[in-house]
């Protein structure tokens, strides 16, 4: 059933973006604009495939992706929070620096070998409803990190908006200043939400190369990183928005997937279908962002000025 | 009666800072040129590679040989028109990452031009195709700008995306409406006619696209220098607030500055299609954008230091692919060191504004 596949490979394509953008909407509303998020990703796509192939074992993979997306993510903090260097700088460098890395590691480990299988990823099957016609397969017949992706959104929401930890982090965005004042300990703070922002692309990364894919490719984010900052920004920081926006994207991808593969539509071409995932990122941001505000200190570092 | 010993210490500290103010830019570039060498060392070492061995063939490779020099050159040209270019929406606080997509467009445009205007001399069409080139990526870098100026949409975000589009656009154009039918094996463009391409400067096998290049870092030069528009646009990357205060016209200087930024990467397409590439490949898909970002800033944005760096960047690249065959590392390689270039020379300038503070709160 055409439909079923669709809505099934929309989740898959849909929780890369989603795990990277509910960490970066933390971490905007912090006040903390991580353009290296899709360095992160990939770095950890690539760290969590090589650590899956040796040990054969997905789990270990996970662990890997996850360890590298904080790892960054404290190097990143310890950049941008503690030097108070430029965020953008840092971030692009990010970027280009993991692209060289890991397309460079993958030819040093595996050379022109063919690379290695990893374990199948494991379907949850959640059995009364994965039998509901057409979207019981699609939704409640997936692997956990899809399941862990949508569960995260409820507790995302809940802790940005109804905990105490969730305004002190808002606060961080809107005025720094404010905060330290009130007593929350801006630098600590920021490199707590800036790990967590980094588990986050790390998650993302690793879903994308063990799990939806299967193995590492050059360059295999093609962007995501960025599709996850747009959505953040046109989901305006709200977790439930961003759920929804990345659902679109994945049904944006998913579609340009399914075209290719059953030639569905042929009198469009190719590359038209290709290019839905961008349009949607910059369309999403027309219709939706043009009147956000954004968090005030976004982007700026922190000074004390006693 | 005036202490003069006093005024004496005073006037020399106060000297001593100034001329440090000249040292201390150049210090960060320093600091990430050594800081991306020697964390590449430590990768190579970790990899089998012997460090020395690699740096070594790179500039030999690049600067002792005729193919590599020659390379080089070729190679600088595309390189320094849009790090000139980036320079000037940097400046203004903007960031184009789009560049390899405009270029893209440009190319295609200006290859377009190219062979549509056959009988027309040469004189005429070179310009127009250049033009052409230019319209191309600002027409693609447009869009950005508005949503930007207007809806304060992130750049980053949508120049990039509109990149991924050109790449795919590409694909489709050069294997569809602009597929050259007289060749049936490849798909590729019509290539420009003969009248079209550019002229060698006598007595070199460069064409003058490295002269249009050189003319265009020093009107850059002049232009964010000596002129009120390069003016504005440096207060408008200092502050945004300053830049409203002071009453300028912020939507109208974010749309100029990342127009003159996506026209200068159309005009490196359109210069690569008119001096060596003759015709467009649909994969064709040009990293100077990405390879300038960092050398804009090793130069520190001055337009006249990012012609040397220019030099020096494609001496990585040329270097780096002739030593990738000599000794077999992945290209890569490369793209780590200009990333990491980027990484210390962020940290370094973060440092020394630290430092700079300190300076000023102890007096």
């Amino acid at each position: 059933m055409f439909v079923s596949f669709f809505l099934g490979s929309m989740l898959r394509s849909a929780t890369p973006i989603l795990f990277t953008a509910l960490g970066e909407a933390y971490g905007e509303s912090a006040g903390v604009l991580n353009i290296g998020a899709e360095g992160m990703m990939l770095t950890a796509a690539f760290t969590a495939f090589v650590a899956a192939a040796s040990a054969n074992s997905l789990l270990v993979g996970v662990i890997a992706g996850v360890g590298t997306g904080i790892v960054f993510g404290l190097l990143f903090a310890v950049l941008v929070v503690t030097l108070r260097a430029d965020q953008i700088v840092i971030g692009v460098g990010f970027d280009i620096a993991a692209a060289g890395l890991t397309s460079l590691g993958l030819r040093v480990i595996y050379g022109t070998a063919q690379l290695p299988v990893l374990p199948s990823r494991e379907v949850v099957d959640i059995a009364p409803l994965s039998s509901i016609p057409v979207i019981g397969k699609a939704f409640f017949s997936q692997d956990a990190m899809v399941y862990l992706a949508i569960l995260l959104v409820p507790v995302f929401y809940y802790v940005l908006y109804r905990t105490r930890f969730g305004l002190k982090l808002r606060t961080l965005g809107e005025s720094p200043m404010v905060a330290d004042t009130a007593g929350v300990n801006v630098f600590l703070m920021r490199y707590i939400i800036l790990m967590l922002v980094g588990a986050m692309a790390g998650l993302a990364g690793t879903y994308l190369s063990i799990y939806q894919v299967g193995f590492f490719r050059d360059d295999m984010t093609q962007g995501r990183g960025f599709i996850a900052i747009g959505v953040t920004m046109f989901a305006r920081w709200n977790p439930v928005g961003v759920f929804l926006a990345s659902l679109l994207y994945g049904g944006a991808e998913s579609l340009a997937g399914g075209v290719q593969a059953l030639g569905f539509l042929r009198t469009i071409p190719n590359e038209v279908v290709l290019i839905l995932p961008y349009i949607f990122t910059i369309g999403g941001l027309v219709a939706l962002a043009r009147r956000a505000r954004l968090p005030p200190a976004l982007a700026k570092p922190y000074r004390r000025e006693l | 009666m005036v202490d003069k010993t006093a005024m004496k210490s005073v006037t020399l500290r106060r000297a001593l800072r100034s001329s440090g103010a000249l040292l201390r830019p150049a210090l960060s570039t320093i600091v990430a040129l050594v800081g991306a060498f020697v964390t590449g060392a430590i990768i190579l070492t970790s990899t089998g590679f012997n460090p020395m061995q690699v740096y070594y063939t790179m500039f030999q490779e690049a600067w002792y040989t005729e193919f590599g020099i020659r390379k080089i050159l070729i190679e600088t040209l595309p390189l320094l028109i849009i790090a000139s270019g980036l320079l000037v929406c940097f400046r203004a606080g903007l960031w184009n990452v789009g560049c390899q997509g405009q270029m893209i467009i440009g190319g295609l445009l200006g290859n377009v031009v190219g062979y549509s205007l056959g009988t027309v001399p040469s004189p005429i069409i070179i310009p127009l195709m250049l033009i052409a080139g230019m319209i191309g990526g600002m027409a693609w870098v447009l869009p950005p700008a508005i949503m930007k100026a207007r809806w304060d949409l992130n750049e980053i975000v949508t120049t990039l995306m509109l990149n991924f589009i050109a790449i795919d656009f590409e694909l489709y154009l050069v294997k569809g409406p602009l597929r050259n039918a007289k060749i049936s094996t490849h798909p590729m463009t019509t290539p420009i006619v003969a009248t079209a391409e550019l002229p060698k400067i006598p007595g070199t096998q460069v064409h003058i696209g490295l002269i249009i290049a050189l003319a265009l870092s020093v009107v850059v030069y002049l232009l964010m220098s000596r002129t009120t528009l390069g003016y504005q646009f440096r207060v408008l990357g200092g502050s945004t607030s300053a830049a409203r205060y002071a009453g300028l016209p912020i939507s109208r200087l974010i749309v100029l500055s990342l127009l003159i930024s996506g026209a200068t990467a159309g005009l490196a397409g359109a210069v690569e299609v008119a001096g060596v590439m003759r015709n467009i490949d649909p994969e064709w898909v040009p990293s100077y954008g990405l390879e300038a970002f960092p050398l804009v800033f090793l130069a520190n944005f001055n337009a006249l230091v990012i012609i040397p760096f220019s030099f020096l960047f494609s001496t990585f690249l040329v270097g780096g692919d002739l030593m990738h065959r000599a000794l077999g590392l992945p290209i890569f390689f490369i793209d780590a060191l200009l990333g990491l270039m980027l990484v210390f020379f962020g940290a370094a300038e973060a440092v020394r504004q630290l430092q700079l503070r300190w300076r000023g709160k102890k007096d």
